[in-house]
Parts: structure tokens; C-alpha cells; sequence
């Protein structure tokens, strides 16, 4: 038996807690309605979000299309700011908007120049990526010894530096220190090529590197660099296909073939239209890769170099922008044009992706 | 066709070389064209007996037997089967339509002379292989040869040294050796005559070959549509086409050919997935768990399906289940199995009615059977003291055992009552009433179901004695007495 005095206390204690509690809720309550608390914890995303992302894209914008877009100290490179200060000095006469940056990058030689080898890269790349990294995928998948070896050693690229990854292949391909490339080209017979040098070697001679020689160091590069994500993100794919299509499919008779191309690969097709997508952005947006493969030659030459006499022989979009953009910010107008051009090609692209993935695509 | 199963044994080896038999020496015989359940709890080795005969999984001993063929070593898609899975494993991208076409797809017929092409070409692979085989022995008898010079010079130094031991020791190891030369000789006079008969096969295989080339091209003159069918290797569109249709129709789901599987109900899926197990037009049916994922009123309807199916296809049926009421529902016989080992093949009924051991007494019926201790004495069954059965003597000296009633065995009687039950709830569930408690003197607990006419005789009473129409008597361990 409970003596009342305990319930009596008992009850007293727990309406106290409850009136408590009750108050504390209703003045929670009545303070911070439950949008106020999402915006506050929204709050330093925010912040971030708009001074690294959306400033600077309405920065861009703006100095596009502002005509005649001049650097001053005072303002820095934000063409907003400086459009307000305009407004606020009253002259804003030299902010008329149009589409003479966009002229001036079309007119560029060096900026056709430069969506020509993006256009080249990403052709060549992303479907050799997204091939050779769906085969050994699948080859990963379907072996069982040494299986956790042989995936370090493909996921190995994706720790590994940018920089020191491109002079590692400045190195392999290098025709000067008995790269290993020229070295195994000689021991089958072939002549030592000069794969990346712009400069003639008179002692070896050589001419200087040829834009398809570059191009295929570019490419290993890129096609190594970009392996492993890709790798990484189709075993993880390939391990949620359910092992019983792969029995059915075995008892309807399929071959390993008919299975891969009938089964495997429409089952991995999220995973498939995810990468593609990334690395068609990836490989449109790319230039340290280029930078990178050239790093080991030692030559002074300019911050932005990107192959031939002249440093542009295979510069991509991002890096004829920021080698324009290097020294003289009077470019940043031209520069932002080329980065919406830019844009624009990759939205139409993605959007392209999309449209036939509803097809393809099977979730 | 009959599929028998003989010693059929499955070990499966762990991680750390722990060995366990999933399967152990089984063997049985499914009739043609019947409809055979394996029955038994999770983990009983059914579902590993029906991979098994799939060619799923490869067993560690045993026979398989198609009809007269053995097929324990063919591959799963040469054995002619078609399987359901558990989970229908329909390919998810595909419709209705292309599932049921997918084995379809895969079927490949020789060609207007593939068959006199593969008989050449495999006498030529002989020829191939034996010519290897002969180089390989050759270098075997020169290596040998050279180890037998060597081991005579040990010989002669050792007998000149006058050590015994090493002289009889080495003039083994050149007895051994010679034997070797001897064996590996005769071999390749077997190979070589292999190799003759090899050779006129090739020829045969060739003429005929060029016979049978000879006789499309004057088909292709004579009858072009027959030589068109002959020159087929696949199976066309239309055919496809048609066979689907006619699966679809037979499952009832004609009119979704065109969905995908996801849109489609559980049981229209494993409609559509047993359609896809019949396209190939099998030898033996066989359905993995085929009602787990149904609800209740879906798997009683399914149930009649299946059965059905198989009834208008006659193919021979294999179904695993762990559910005792769908076994007994649509099985023409039933497989129990417990631990690997089966316990009773039957029919539903008599599995039912004559189970062969406890174990199967207690898988099968819904309430289970109600097990309590007695003893044998005298020939003469008792519980507590009481002779509960007097009509029938047992062998064998006297013995504790175990009692198992049926709930719906039990009778309530005014005269001749002899298993006292001290009652605890009395439930009513429509026509009948079911008593709950244990038998007195006993922890045993005891579910009756009588008709519910008699719910007033036996409310409000603490015992209540039934008598017991039906019992069987089983040994502590288990076995049947009868």
C-alpha cells in the first residue's frame, strides 16, 4: 500500500514540473516562431553562401555586361559596389550596359582557341573516364582475391595532389631525363618523343612538342586523375544490384556479356547519368590538370602556362580566364563575359543530359 | 519427367573452416508431372536442396537426375529449369513484356549446318588437346629418363662405396622411375591411338559437314521459306512476341504486358515472374518461398494459382515453404526436413494423419499439437496412473514417452473422459471454443477446440476431463510408436 501523503506529493511535485515546463514552452513559444529558429540556424550558411556565391555571381553578371568596365582601386574588381558608388556620385554615364564584352571575347582568338581544346578535352576524357572506369569497376566487383588491394590502388589518384600527380607525369613524360615514356618507346624501337617541351632539342633532335603529343599526356593525366571517384562511386553502385538478377539472369541462360549489357549496366544507370554529368562539368571547368602536366619543366614561364611558344597551345576556358585576368584586372568585363559563355554551354549540355536520361535512365 | 535426388549433400565451409551441412544425404524421388513441397523450419537446407537442383549451388556429394539424364554437373541454364524467386527478382527495367522475353532472348539454335560445324570443330579441339597432351608427356618421359641416368651413376658411386642402404634406397627411386617411363609410354600409345580415331572423326565430321552444306544450298533452291526457318539462329520477334503473350495469358496478366514491375501488385509480380520461369517451356518448375511476400488473402487466391499452373502445364513442381498450411493446401507430396535431414515423405493427409516422428507431428497443424508426458507399462499406455488408451497394447519394456493429441481430437465426454486438463481460459472464435490449460499434474500445455455448443458444460469449471479420439505415442527421442 502507497500512503496518500506520497501520491499527494507525487502529485504536487509533477504538476509543478509540468507547470514548468508549460511555461517555458509558451514563452518559447511566443518569442521565436518555428521560422525564426530555421532562419537562425539557416543563418551562417547563409552568410557564407552569399558573400562566396551569390555576390560574386551577381558580380559577374553585372561586370558582363556592364560596356566599358574599369578597374579603380576604390571599388576593387566589384563591379556593384563600384555601379552604386556611381550612382551615388551621380555619374553613372560610363556604367551603360550591353553586350561589348561578350564582342571582345568572341573576338578573341585566344578565347575560340580555348573552347576549341575544352571542347577537344572534354570529348576525348569523359568518355574514356566513364569507359575504363565502368570496366574495371565491374572487374573489381567480380573478383574476390586481392579485391581490397586493387582498390586502394585505384583510389590512390583520389588522395593524391593535383600538382604533385602533374609532376609525376611531367617526369614519366619527360624527353629530356629518360622519362619512363621515352625509355619503353625506345626499348620497343621507337624514337624518344618530345611530348611536352616547346623548345626544339638540337641535341636530341627533336622538334618541339606537337599539340597531339601534349594532348595525349593531357589526356593519361586527366583520365588517371579522374579515375578513382568514378571507380569509388560505381562499386558502390554495383554492390546495391540485388545478386539475384545476376542468378536469374544466369538460369535464363544470359552470358556474362549479355548480363553486363542487359542487367548491370541499365541497373547502374543512375549511377552512370551522375557521373557523366559531374564529369562532363568537371572536365569543362578543368585547367590545373593542364597546368599541372607542364609544372616540372624547368623554364621560367608565365604563371597561367598551358603548353607551345606561346603558353596557350592547349589552354582551356577556366584558364585563358584567369591568365587574362592575371595583371590586368581592366580584363574582368571580357573575363566574366567568357565565364557566362561558358555557363551557358554547360546548362545546355546538363540539360541535354537530362532529357535523355529520362529514357535511359531506371531508378 | 521424374526428378530424383540421391545422397544429396551440401557443406558449406565458414570463415574460420568451421563446416556446416546444410544438406546431408538426401534422397528422394519427385514424380513427373507432380507438384512437391519442401517443407521444413528456416535454416532446414530446403531452400539450399532447391539451389541445388537449380544449379545454383554446386553439391558437395550427390546425384541429380533429370528423367535419365544426370545433370549434377550441367550449368543452370543447360538443365532446362525455370525458377521463382523469393523476391520475383524481376528485372526492374524492363516491362512485363521483356522480362517474360528475357530467356527468350538468350535461346540459340544451331544454324542450317551448326551442328555438323560443332562436331568438327570439337574433334578438331580433340585433335589440339591431344597433340599438347602428347608434347607434354614426351618432355615428361626425356625428364625422367634424365633423372634415372643420374640416379644409376648415385647407384654405381654408392655401391662401389659400399653403402647399402643408399644403393637400395636409390635402386627404389630407379624402379619407381622406370615404371613411370613404362606408364607414361603406354599413355602416349593411347593418346596416339586416340589420335587415329580422332582423325577419321575429323574426316567424317568434314564430309559431313560439306554434305550437310550442300544440302541447305539445295533447300535454299527447292524450299526457300524451310531454308530461311533452318538458316535461323535465334528466335525471331514474333515468336517472342507470341510465346510472351501466351505465358501471360496462362498467369492471367495479358493485360499488363507493357507495365514495369514496380507498377504492378505483389501478386501480378509473381505471376509475371512465374511466367518468365514457364517462357522457356522448362522440365521442372521451381518456386523459391513462392507466398512469403503476399499478404493473408492475396496467398490464399495465389495458392489456387499456382496450383492451377501447374496443373494445366504438367510440369513437374518444386516449391519451398516454411508455411505447414500452404504445403499441405497445394502439394501433392510433401518433403519434411529438419536440420538437412528429411523426416517423412508423404501426402499432405498422411503427413498429417501418420506423422513419422515428433518433430513432424509438431511442424505440421495450426493450433500445433498438444505434447504431454505419459509412460508405457505393461504394453499399456498411462497418464497419471490412468490407462488412457485402452484399446491398443505396445511393445517393448515399460518406458516414459510422449503423448501428442490434436486440439480438434479432443472430445468432450460424460462417460469414458481420460485427460484430465485443469482449464485456465476459455475462448470463444466463432463456431467452435477453444480451451486452454494443462494437463493436471503436468506443465504440458493444453489448447482444446470443441464445438461451441458445449461452451455451457464447461464454463465456470476449474477441470474439465476430455478423451482423446486420436493419439499418437512417440519415444523420448522422438520416434513414432505404434
Amino acid at each position: 500500500m502507497v500512503p496518500n501523503e506520497m501520491i499527494l506529493k507525487g502529485n504536487e511535485v509533477n504538476t509543478e514540473k509540468a507547470l514548468k515546463s508549460k511555461l517555458i514552452s509558451k514563452r518559447r513559444h511566443h518569442t521565436l516562431p518555428q521560422w525564426g529558429t530555421a532562419w537562425l540556424v539557416l543563418f551562417p550558411a547563409l552568410i557564407f553562401l552569399t558573400m562566396f556565391m551569390l555576390y560574386p555571381i551577381l558580380n559577374t553578371f553585372l561586370s558582363a555586361f556592364v560596356q566599358s568596365y574599369h578597374y579603380s582601386d576604390s571599388a576593387g574588381s566589384f563591379a556593384i559596389s563600384q555601379f552604386i558608388a556611381g550612382v551615388l556620385d551621380g555619374n553613372e554615364t560610363d556604367m551603360a550596359f550591353g553586350l561589348s564584352n561578350f564582342k571582345r571575347a568572341m573576338g578573341n582568338g585566344t578565347f575560340l582557341r580555348s573552347i576549341g581544346n575544352t571542347a577537344i578535352l572534354v570529348i576525348i576524357e569523359v568518355p574514356l573516364t566513364i569507359t575504363v572506369s565502368l570496366l574495371i569497376a565491374t572487374f573489381l566487383n567480380s573478383i574476390k582475391v586481392l579485391k581490397g588491394f586493387y582498390q586502394s590502388v585505384f583510389f590512390l589518384p583520389y588522395v593524391t595532389n593535383t600538382i604533385a600527380l602533374g609532376l609525376v607525369f611531367g617526369i614519366v613524360f619527360s624527353n629530356t631525363e629518360g622519362g619512363l615514356a621515352n625509355v619503353l618507346i625506345t626499348k620497343l624501337g621507337g624514337k624518344p618523343i618530345n611530348w611536352l617541351s616547346w623548345m626544339a632539342d638540337e641535341h636530341l633532335g627533336q622538334a618541339p612538342a606537337t599539340r597531339f603529343h601534349q594532348g595525349i599526356v593531357i589526356v593519361l593525366y586527366a583520365l588517371w586523375n579522374g579515375l578513382a571517384f568514378k571507380i569509388l562511386v560505381f562499386m558502390a553502385g554495383l554492390a546495391t544490384i540485388d545478386s539475384q538478377y545476376y542468378n536469374a539472369a544466369k538460369i535464363d541462360g544470359a552470358s556474362n556479356f549479355t548480363i553486363w549489357r542487359r542487367i548491370t549496366l541499365p541497373l547502374l544507370s543512375p549511377q552512370i547519368l551522375y557521373i557523366t554529368i559531374t564529369s562532363f562539368i568537371g572536365a569543362f571547368k578543368m585547367y590545373t590538370g593542364v597546368m599541372a602536366v607542364y609544372s616540372n619543366m624547368n623554364v621560367t614561364k608565365p604563371a597561367y602556362y598551358f603548353g607551345g611558344a606561346d603558353g596557350n597551345d592547349w589552354v582551356p576556358v577556366v584558364g585563358w580566364i584567369y591568365s587574362t585576368l592575371d595583371g590586368n584586372r581592366n580584363n574582368t568585363g571580357e573575363a566574366s563575359a567568357a565565364s557566362l559563355i561558358l555557363l551557358g554551354i554547360i546548362m545546355v549540355i546538363t540539360a541535354v543530359q537530362f532529357a535523355v536520361s529520362k529514357k535511359r535512365v531506371h531508378y | 519427367m521424374d526428378v530424383r535426388i540421391e545422397n544429396l549433400t551440401k557443406t558449406f565451409v565458414g570463415k574460420k573452416g568451421v563446416e556446416t551441412t546444410a544438406v546431408d544425404k538426401m534422397t528422394f524421388t519427385i514424380p513427373d508431372g507432380k507438384l512437391v513441397g519442401l517443407l521444413g523450419p528456416s535454416g532446414c537446407g530446403k531452400s539450399t536442396t532447391l539451389y541445388m537442383i537449380a544449379g545454383l549451388h554446386k553439391p558437395t556429394g550427390g546425384r541429380i537426375w533429370f528423367g535419365d539424364e544426370d545433370v549434377t554437373n550441367v550449368p543452370p541454364e543447360n538443365r532446362g529449369i525455370g525458377l521463382v524467386f523469393q523476391n520475383y527478382a524481376l528485372y526492374p527495367h524492363l516491362s512485363v513484356r521483356q522480362n517474360i522475353e528475357f530467356p527468350l532472348d538468350n535461346v540459340r539454335f544451331p544454324g542450317p549446318y551448326g551442328e555438323e560445324e560443332n562436331r568438327l570443330f570439337d574433334a578438331q579441339n580433340d585433335e589440339k588437346t591431344s597433340i599438347k597432351d602428347l608434347a607434354r608427356t614426351e618432355k615428361t618421359i626425356a625428364k625422367t629418363e634424365k633423372q634415372v641416368d643420374s640416379l644409376s651413376k648415385k647407384l654405381e658411386s654408392a655401391k662401389s662405396a659400399g653403402d647399402e642402404e643408399t644403393a637400395a634406397r636409390v635402386q627404389e627411386k630407379i624402379e619407381n622411375g622406370k615404371k613411370r617411363i613404362e606408364s607414361l609410354k603406354e599413355h602416349i600409345a593411347s593418346v596416339n591411338e586416340h589420335l587415329k580415331f580422332v582423325a577419321e572423326e575429323i574426316k567424317k565430321a568434314e564430309v559431313e559437314l560439306e554434305k550437310a552444306k550442300a544440302a541447305y544450298e539445295e533447300l535454299k533452291v527447292k524450299d526457300p521459306v524451310a531454308a530461311e526457318e533452318k538458316a535461323r539462329t535465334k528466335l525471331s520477334k514474333e515468336d517472342k512476341d507470341a510465346i510472351a503473350l501466351e505465358m501471360a495469358k496462362v498467369v492471367d496478366i495479358a493485360q499488363f504486358l507493357d507495365r514495369k514491375p514496380k507498377e504492378l501488385s505483389g501478386g501480378q509480380q509473381q505471376r509475371v515472374a512465374i511466367a518468365r520461369a514457364l517462357a522457356k517451356r522448362p522440365r521442372v518448375l521451381l518456386l523459391d518461398e513462392p507466398l512469403s511476400n503476399l499478404d493473408a488473402r492475396l496467398r490464399l487466391q495465389t495458392r489456387e494459382e499456382i496450383k492451377r499452373i501447374q496443373r494445366e502445364t504438367g510440369i513437374t513442381t518444386v516449391f519451398v515453404t516454411h508455411d505447414q498450411e500452404e504445403a499441405m493446401s497445394i502439394s501433392d507430396f510433401i518433403v519434411v526436413m529438419k536440420l538437412g535431414v528429411i523426416q517423412q515423405i508423404d501426402e499432405p493427409q498422411k503427413v498429417y494423419e501418420e506423422p513419422a516422428n515428433l518433430f513432424v507431428a509438431k511442424f505440421l497443424g495450426s493450433p500445433a499439437i498438444n505434447v504431454f508426458d505419459g509412460e508405457l507399462k505393461a504394453g499399456k499406455l498411462l497418464l497419471n496412473g490412468e490407462v488412457i488408451d485402452i484399446d491398443k497394447a505396445y511393445k517393448g519394456e515399460d518406458r516414459p514417452v510422449k503423448v501428442a493429441v490434436r486440439p480438434e481430437s479432443f472430445e468432450y465426454v460424460e462417460k469414458g473422459a481420460n485427460v484430465p486438463v485443469v482449464v485456465t481460459t476459455v475462448e470463444q472464435i466463432g463456431r467452435d471454443i477453444t480451451v486452454n490449460g494443462n494437463i493436471k499434474g503436468q506443465e504440458n500445455h493444453i489448447k482444446a477446440i470443441i464445438p461451441s455448443e458445449l461452451r455451457a458444460k464447461i464454463l465456470g469449471k476449474a477441470e474439465v476431463s476430455f478423451r482423446a479420439k486420436r493419439l499418437y505415442v512417440f519415444e523420448e527421442t522422438g520416434e513414432r510408436i505404434k
